[in-house]
């Protein structure tokens, strides 16, 4: 507006006309009175007066005109600015107009903002998942579910670092595996599938603190999908969900399955047994749990140094004996599931048996083990209890077919088809239901890691005896007498390759019983002595059926020291093996109890 | 393709072989990673399925040893370990494809196949 305009100059240039009117209006209205005064000394002519008159009239009128031009003038000065005034304030108006609409433009668009991220949220919210995003650098992005505080026990999670976020929720182990595991989800040369697979965190265990400062167990399920431009990740979209009841759920449930599948092979199992029998290896099982707890008393083994190694040894061993009495017994009435318990357990002994020193922690899962084996024995007591209704009278029975017998001949049936033998038992002069019922259950003991033996060293496979000359099928013979008044004398006999005394030197020499040229020394009548030494085996592997080398120290200790009684051995190489056993009646059982 | 099997059970060693035995593949076998790295020598499998714990040298330090000479080895896990921070070891480590025990024939086949996708 400072620029000159021609209507301004021309405005000015009239403004100097009339001060120049104005000026010559004062300079008459002065000149004209001066010079009739002058003129008042003398005699004043005509035409001076009238000069002089015409003059301030002249002077009256300049100034007149003067006057009232430059108000004139002014009126329009003012009425020009107030013209400028009025199209500024058109201007203004405008401007106005254009500035409410752009902010009801803006109003709209937060209001549109405002629904989207309500929207948002109640998207974050909806979903079972709760979702955040990280970028490159773990920082986690404003906007995120806010369940996620909740989830995590955290405060404002914006900007922070997601593993920073994990770490007092994860142990170490699993803290380090999500950080390498958030590296290869940023780095694309990974398969995203692959990567996928291997999501350590899919369902973890958090610990949190709860209410009281208790910590608390949740587990939460995090997947992990990537954000990918031009090729780069840019950012990984987590999600988050509790997965706390579905786990315990799921746990519960995969343990009553268990329960009820063990619950189900049990009744399975024992329907098929003759209640006498299944009592009997109650009642068997229980005394040998005994020993067991004998052998292992807490205190020994917690307070054992390594100078108490052998010591500890010796008392794996009977344990290892007595599990395996159990186990025998198991098989012999094929309850499959307390077989494979029992051997389980001799598998974690043999574990410890080839380590050089013996502690309580080792100790310590082998008690629990067989706590284990003793609560599933009271869960068969249990059923066998709810099964009463089949039960028979211990006369009616006694009076049957010697169950021992048949019992045998179908642990030794199962065998055989596990083998690939062909065995016959011929039993027809064998009795044990006249013995009292320890004794009776030291036989069986003895018969069943007498019959395993056969079927797993003595007994050839059918093609071998052919090519021996021999019958296809083996035989083993078990006969019993009480001839000689006060003695239960009974023989087990088969028909296979024999004792080999050079096999059980190398295998004595290789147990550490005996040196090289110890053994040369034994002569072959002595050398099956060395069978019954706990720890001998002839046997490559341990297997479900036997190798332990444990069964036949197992016969010597059922024999010899529970009932004081004799063992004879009488091999043919190439023919049979034979053993004869004689028990004196009327001798307590366990009578070696008290020496151990 | 010639794959290479690294495993110490036989009886994994026998499923891989049935189930992948087609004239395109010509297969052989490792029973542990020393023995696996003497068999690449001179082998040089386009693919191999490895075994996570093994005698002499494990898995892990396998793939490692593997990738360092040969890098275009494509290498798949097979393991019954489900130990998660072993598996992502085994990612981060190079290996392409991971496969729990048990598995289908139709799973390996595919898992195979898309260690070339």
């Amino acid at each position: 507006m400072d620029v000159a305009t021609p209507a301004t100059s021309r405005r000015d240039l009239r403004r100097v006309g009339f001060r120049i009117a104005l000026l010559a209006g004062v300079v008459l209205l002065v000149a004209g009175p001066t010079a009739l005064w002058n003129a008042g000394r003398g005699a004043i002519p005509a035409p001076v007066v009238a000069g002089a008159a015409i003059a301030v009239a002249l002077g009256l009128i300049l100034l007149a005109r003067g006057l009232i031009g430059e108000a004139a003038l002014e009126r329009r000065n003012v009425e020009a600015r107030f013209e400028e005034l009025g199209v500024e304030n058109a201007d203004l108006y405008q401007r106005t107009r254009e500035l409410q609409t752009t902010k009801s433009q803006l109003e709209d668009e937060a209001g549109q903002l405002q629904a989207a991220s309500r929207e948002s949220e109640l998207m974050l919210g909806a979903v079972r998942a709760h979702l955040m995003l990280t970028d490159d650098s773990y920082r986690i992005a404003s906007r995120y579910s806010s369940e996620l505080e909740r989830l995590f026990g955290e405060g404002d999670l914006a900007d922070r670092n997601f593993l920073d976020v994990l770490q007092h929720m994860l142990s170490e182990r699993m803290h380090k595996t999500a950080a390498d595991y958030l590296a290869l989800l940023f780095d694309p040369s990974k398969k995203e599938r692959t990567v996928a697979k291997v999501n350590p965190l899919d369902e973890v265990e958090i610990s949190l603190a709860g209410p009281g400062g208790a910590p608390q167990v949740r587990y939460l399920s995090f997947g992990f999908r990537r954000i990918l431009q031009d090729g780069a990740v840019t950012r990984v979209l987590v999600s988050v969900e509790d997965v706390t009841e579905r786990t315990i759920r799921q746990r519960r449930l995969r343990e009553s399955e268990r329960h009820r599948s063990k619950q189900f092979e049990l009744l399975v199992g024992i329907l098929d047994i003759e209640p006498s029998a299944l009592d009997e290896f109650l009642r068997a099982s229980k005394q040998q749990l005994a020993g067991v707890d004998e052998a292992l008393r807490t205190s020994d083994f917690v307070a054992a140094g390594p100078e108490q190694t052998a010591l500890l040894r010796r008392r794996l061993d009977l344990v290892l004996e007595r599990l395996h009495a159990i186990k025998g017994h198991a098989a012999l009435l094929r309850l499959g599931f307390f077989e494979r318990k029992a051997h389980e357990i001799e598998q974690k002994i043999v574990d410890f048996r080839h380590r050089a020193n013996l502690g309580g922690d080792d100790f310590l899962s082998l008690v629990i083990a067989i706590a284990d084996l003793r609560a599933d024995l009271d869960g068969l007591e249990a059923l066998r209890a709810k099964l009463a209704g089949i039960k028979r009278s211990a006369e009616l029975h006694r009076e049957a077919d010697d169950d021992l017998v048949a019992n045998l001949s179908v642990l030794i049936a199962g065998l055989s088809a596990t083998s690939g033998r062909e065995v016959e038992l011929e039993a027809e002069r064998f009795d044990s239901r006249a013995l009292p019922v320890e004794m009776r259950l030291a036989v069986k003991d003895v018969l069943v890691q007498l019959a395993r033996n056969s079927l797993v060293h003595g007994i050839e496979e059918p093609s071998a005896r052919e090519a021996a000359g021999k019958p296809r099928a083996a035989t083993i013979e078990i006969s019993s007498s009480n001839a000689s008044p006060g003695v239960f004398a009974f023989t087990y006999r088969d028909d296979g390759r024999g004792l080999s005394a050079s096999e059980i030197r190398r295998r004595a020499v290789d147990a550490g019983m005996l040196s090289a040229l110890e053994a040369d020394a034994v002569d072959d009548s002595e050398v099956a002595a060395f069978i019954f030494e706990p720890g001998f085996t002839t046997a490559a592997g341990a297997s479900l059926e036997a190798g332990r080398g444990m069964g036949m120290s197992l016969v010597k200790r059922r024999i010899v020291d529970d009932f004081d009684g004799e063992i004879l051995v009488n091999s043919e190489p190439g023919r049979s093996c034979e053993f004869s056993f004689e028990l004196p009646l009327g001798n307590a059982p366990y009578a070696s109890a008290a020496r151990q | 393709m010639k794959l290479l099997v690294v495993d110490d059970s036989d009886a994994v060693v026998r499923t891989i072989k049935g189930a992948v035995g087609t004239p395109d593949h010509i297969i052989e076998t490792a029973g542990n990673g020393l023995e696996a790295l003497r068999v690449i020598e001179r082998f040089e499998p386009d693919a191999v399925t490895m075994d996570i714990s093994m005698p002499e040298m494990d898995g892990l330090a396998c793939i490692e040893a593997i990738l360092e000479r040969y890098p275009q080895t494509r290498i798949l896990v097979i393991t019954g370990v489900e130990d998660k921070p072993t598996a992502v070891e085994a990612v981060r480590r190079g290996a392409q494809g991971y496969l729990f025990k048990p598995f289908s024939t139709e799973e390996l086949s595919f898992e195979l196949d898309d260690l070339f996708a």
